[in-house]
């Protein structure tokens, strides 16, 4: 009966990440109905009458929507969880070295010292990573004058279960080992979740692929063997303590390996990690059969979900990142994530010749490399070998240590002339705008001059008539508190931008550092994705996708005129209205690139690439300041809104404001 | 330790007996700690083979299995595992959980002879408890709790234990980690065996609801929000059904969730809402609830009017929200008492 009357909470969760893919445990809640006897029946039928008609879907249907959950930017709010992705590797590199000297000398003394949980004893610096719920600043912990980087989780966004999030960090706190990454603590400041993790100067695996990547060599391997071999070597010493301890790791990949200034490598982002059991430990499930990953680096077991899968599917992923470091990207990247699910379960294993445009391309490569990443991607996974059987394989024996890594990193590191960014810092709970900045970065910043969030003390007794012998009602005073309850994030935002780009809002750039942009692999998928949709995936969506990841590394200031600064208005999930700043550099902007980055980086809905790209191409023809342009988003408004072009219900604004 | 030298035990007996001697050498910290805590790992990961298997050796056997609970029992291993537990290295306090719930975790038919042993000796269960206050173990005390919690005899001793209104504490420590480890633990014990958890909740309905409020009032955003979704999950339980009415009754918890519908947070806001409607929604709300109600009639309308209406897709939040208003707008005026 209690079952009866539970039902799962649909809501808005508009389930990012962890929720899309741990669909298997809906949060329950009581109905109102179950627990007051003699309250109203019709309640309790509606209940009942909702759940029988919750039908399953079919297995396609609902791959289909895991994956779109998992990897659709547009449909998620604009502060979902997800991975955060560094802006660049340069920046981080050159403070991390600046840093190096200093923070040696006293780390003795100090570091016996516990890490703080309290806010005051952390020193906030750069930004050095943006994700859909969270923010990644450098830190300085001053009582044990130590840098660190602080993983702040914005609790109020996060629509998973806090359980999940516990999860991640209890599977972060229960790992030591040198080649997963390191937690100190957590704690709460407001209503973020602050993280204290080891701070990582040199980037991720997927920025420094990327840096080379440009490189005119590249085109016949990325990075060679005996780096591949070094690197992995120490991913697979991370893979196997992971999985000695009951754990998979499931989102292995390039962008989720970081490393470390003095060449350590290490696996990080411990958001879908799973426990899982092995032989007797009955206190633990035998095989999980939930969807998760990012397509491109996913195993066909976990893929079918049909028998469950285990530890292998980190053994595929891991051969998939070998193929990445070879080549530049995952062998199915440029399809949308059916295409890739099918091209998975349908073709043989992908080697490093997948993606060659020409023969040869890769013959640099032995005999060696191609045998292990064959050995790991084959589709059976119980004929995989285990992370520790793959660290005896020959492949591995090119192996150097770290030393050489640091000097790789050093060499192949981005030109240190690259000047380091104003610092900025970001307070808890504190709002602030996302700006694109020159060299093409979204970055967060906020107004040091805007007053602090008003906290909401009129939400106290007093509002209320609670009163025993009060009689005065005061209706007027709900009344402008129940609406600024629900404008408050728009009304802070709308004054900020009423002053056009403010000095402040300006000097807030963070950082105008020449750099490549990297969209994230999985937000490139969900391009294709939409377009998949639209236009039966393939090579018409390329175009866009090509210049949002191209476009942004042209060299800034040359090649263009003067960037103009442009505000899109538009209303985020939460039906909130958002001002989006941005520039666009006549000749080295393009409105579909500019559009598609916009929708990469979450910010507005992937069903609105067009109709924004359309309108920047129209207001861009004859730009000139003060002119603005309404107009309607594909997306539409839900059904229980009228479209309305003033309140930009169903539309979005665009004005130039420079 | 000198008594086996190199040689390694292979038996259960001989591993229990050689973990006992490391513990005990470890505990009084002697000048061979470091030797003892290497055999200590070297007879925790002998234990895990035993219960779990191994890739390269043979799955357990039921024989070896029995044997070894049976030595556990017999020589009050576990209570000097997890009373040493902060001595014994990072890797050693996970296997100890794990032998742990995995002996616990032994039925033989219906009996499970490891609840049977440690109902005679709640030394241990307190202990975990109180493994809480230890940041290094707190998170192993935890798990090792939460897989006692799945068995009614052992809620039923922490409950009765008056070391469970410690978890008030425990789930606002400052490291979140601990803090939301111990929530969910405190939530395991109030929720799993529903017939006991009524019954505890009812027998102690004022020093439970009296913490509880605290929890409700905290400064710490995370306590403040699961201790609401909480509350909204045990008044709605059915088997809850006389905590309800005696909460609902008082004017006090009302005033405290109305404050609580306004927070600045739509999370908190939101699961306040599935506490209020249990006051409007009660058939016969006590004269002091339809006070405040009445008082607040028209701005309460308007309120839930205008509350949270891009949930849009959520049709039991409508409907409830709906019937709220309605129930409220149809609210008559007291009869002078």
């Amino acid at each position: 009966m209690s079952t009866l009357n539970n039902r799962q909470r649909t809501s808005y969760a508009d389930i990012p990440r962890l929720a899309a893919l741990k669909e298997t445990r809906p949060e329950r809640r009581h109905s109102l109905a179950a627990a007051i006897e003699g309250a109203d029946n019709n309640i309790r039928q509606n209940v009942l009458r909702r759940r029988a008609s919750a039908d399953k879907t079919s297995t396609a249907s609902q791959i289909y929507q895991a994956v779109a959950r998992r990897i659709t930017p547009g449909l998620l709010p604009p502060g979902s969880p997800g991975t955060y992705r560094r802006k660049s590797s340069t920046a981080e590199l050159t403070a991390a070295l600046a840093l190096l000297g200093r923070s040696k000398d006293t780390k003795m003394a100090e570091a016996d010292k516990p890490w703080p949980n309290v806010k005051d004893d952390y020193e906030i610096k750069d930004l050095i990573g943006v994700g859909a719920t969270a923010y990644v600043h450098k830190a300085l912990c001053i009582p044990r004058n130590e840098m660190c980087a602080i993983k702040k989780i914005n609790l109020e966004k996060w629509n998973t279960s806090m359980e999940e999030l516990l999860k991640e960090i209890q599977a972060m706190s229960l790992c030591h080992h040198e080649n997963v990454v390191t937690y100190y603590t957590s704690f709460v400041v407001q209503d973020e979740l602050w993280l204290i993790l080891k701070l990582l100067g040199g980037g991720s695996l997927l920025d420094i692929i990327k840096h080379r990547a440009k490189s005119p060599d590249a085109k016949h391997g990325v990075i060679d063997e005996v780096v591949i071999a070094t690197v992995l070597k120490e991913v697979l010493k991370g893979l196997e303590y992971f999985h000695n301890n009951g754990q998979i790791h499931r989102d292995i990949k390039a962008g989720n390996i970081l490393l470390g200034e003095d060449g350590v490598v290490q696996i990080a982002d411990f958001g879908v990690s799973a426990w899982l059991s092995t032989g007797g430990d009955l206190s633990r499930e035998k095989s999980r059969h939930t969807f998760v990953g990012t397509p491109c680096w996913m195993a066909p077991e976990v893929m079918e979900q049909v028998s469950g899968y285990d530890f292998k599917a980190d053994i595929w992923s891991f051969g998939i990142t070998a193929i990445e470091m070879v080549t530049g990207t995952a062998p199915y990247h440029k399809y949308p994530p059916m295409k890739v699910l099918m091209l998975t379960l349908q073709n043989d294993p992908p080697t490093i010749d997948t993606n060659a445009q020409e023969k040869d391309q890769y013959k640099n490569y032995g005999r060696g490399i191609r045998k292990m990443i064959a050995d790991c991607l084959q589709k059976d996974p119980t004929r995989r070998p285990t992370a520790t059987e793959l660290l005896k394989h020959q492949f591995f024996k090119k192996a150097k240590d770290k030393k050489f890594l640091q000097q790789i990193l050093l060499q192949g590191g981005p030109s240190l002339d690259d000047r380091v960014s104003k610092q900025n810092s970001r307070g808890p709970g504190a709002s602030g705008r996302l700006h694109r900045t020159q060299s093409g970065d979204w970055v967060w910043s906020d107004d040091e001059t805007e007053p602090q969030q008003q906290h909401d003390d009129s939400g106290s007794l007093s509002s209320w008539d609670n009163g025993t012998n009060n009689a005065s009602k005061d209706a007027d005073s709900l009344k402008t508190e129940s609406s600024s309850n629900n404008t408050s994030g728009a009304s802070t935002q709308m004054s900020g931008s009423s002053n056009g780009p403010s000095s402040a809002g300006a000097s807030n750039v963070l950082a105008s550092l020449p750099g490549p942009q990297y969209v994230a692999a999985d937000q490139l998928a969900a391009l294709h994705l939409q377009s998949g949709i639209s236009a039966q995936g393939g090579p018409p969506s390329l175009g866009a996708h090509g210049e949002a990841y191209m476009a942004p590394a042209a060299n800034p200031g040359g090649g263009g005129g003067e960037p103009v600064e442009l505000v899109l208005r538009v209303r985020n999930q939460r039906r909130e209205l958002n001002d989006i700043r941005f520039e666009y550099c006549v000749g080295r902007d393009t409105s579909t690139g500019v559009a598609s980055e916009l929708v990469a980086a979450g910010l507005v809905d992937g069903r609105d690439l067009v109709c924004i790209a359309a309108s920047l191409e129209r207001i861009m023809e004859k730009p000139s300041v003060g002119t603005s342009e309404t107009f309607a988003l594909s997306s539409g408004c839900p059904p229980t809104e009228v479209p309305d072009e003033y309140s930009l219900i169903g539309f979005a604004q665009l004005t130039i404001t420079d | 330790m000198p008594l086996f030298g190199s040689k390694t035990p292979k038996n259960p007996p001989e591993v229990v007996r050689a973990l006992k001697e490391a513990l005990t050498s470890l505990e009084r910290s002697d000048k061979k700690a470091e030797k003892a805590q290497e055999d200590i790992s070297k007879c925790l990961s002998q234990m895990k083979t035993m219960l779990y298997g191994s890739s390269d050796s043979d799955p357990p056997t039921d024989i070896v299995v029995s044997q070894l609970s049976q030595e556990c029992y017999n020589t009050n291993l576990l209570l000097l595992l997890i009373s040493n537990l902060h001595r014994i290295d990072f890797e050693g306090k996970k296997d100890v959980s794990q032998i742990f719930n995995n002996i616990l975790r032994r039925q033989i038919g219906i009996r499970t002879p490891t609840v049977e042993y440690l109902c005679t000796k709640p030394e241990i269960l307190y202990t975990l408890i109180t493994g809480y206050e230890q940041p290094d173990v707190a998170l192993h005390c935890g798990t090792m709790l939460r897989e006692c919690a799945r068995h009614e005899a052992l809620t039923r001793i922490v409950l009765n234990s008056k070391l469970f209104y410690n978890f008030f504490k425990y789930v606002e420590v400052s490291t979140f980690d601990i803090a939301s480890d111990a929530f969910s633990t405190f939530k395991e014990l109030l929720t799993k065996h529903k017939g006991l958890c009524a019954e505890f909740l009812e027998n102690n309905y004022d020093e439970v609801f009296g913490d509880y409020e605290k929890l409700l009032n905290s400064d710490n955003y995370v306590t403040r929000r699961q201790s609401l979704k909480l509350l909204g999950e045990l008044l709605l339980d059915r088997h809850n059904f006389n905590v309800m009415k005696r909460y609902i009754s008082n004017p006090d918890n009302l005033k405290l969730m109305m404050t609580m519908l306004k927070e600045k947070s739509r999370n908190i806001q939101f699961e306040a809402f599935h506490v209020f409607k249990v006051f409007v929604a009660n058939p016969d709300k006590p004269r002091p609830i339809l006070e405040i109600l009445l008082r607040n009639q028209d701005k309460l309308v308007e309120f839930l009017t205008r509350f949270h209406t891009d949930r849009t897709e959520d049709e039991q939040f409508n409907d409830e929200k709906a019937y709220l208003i309605k129930q409220i707008k149809e609210l008559r005026p007291l009869p002078p008492e």
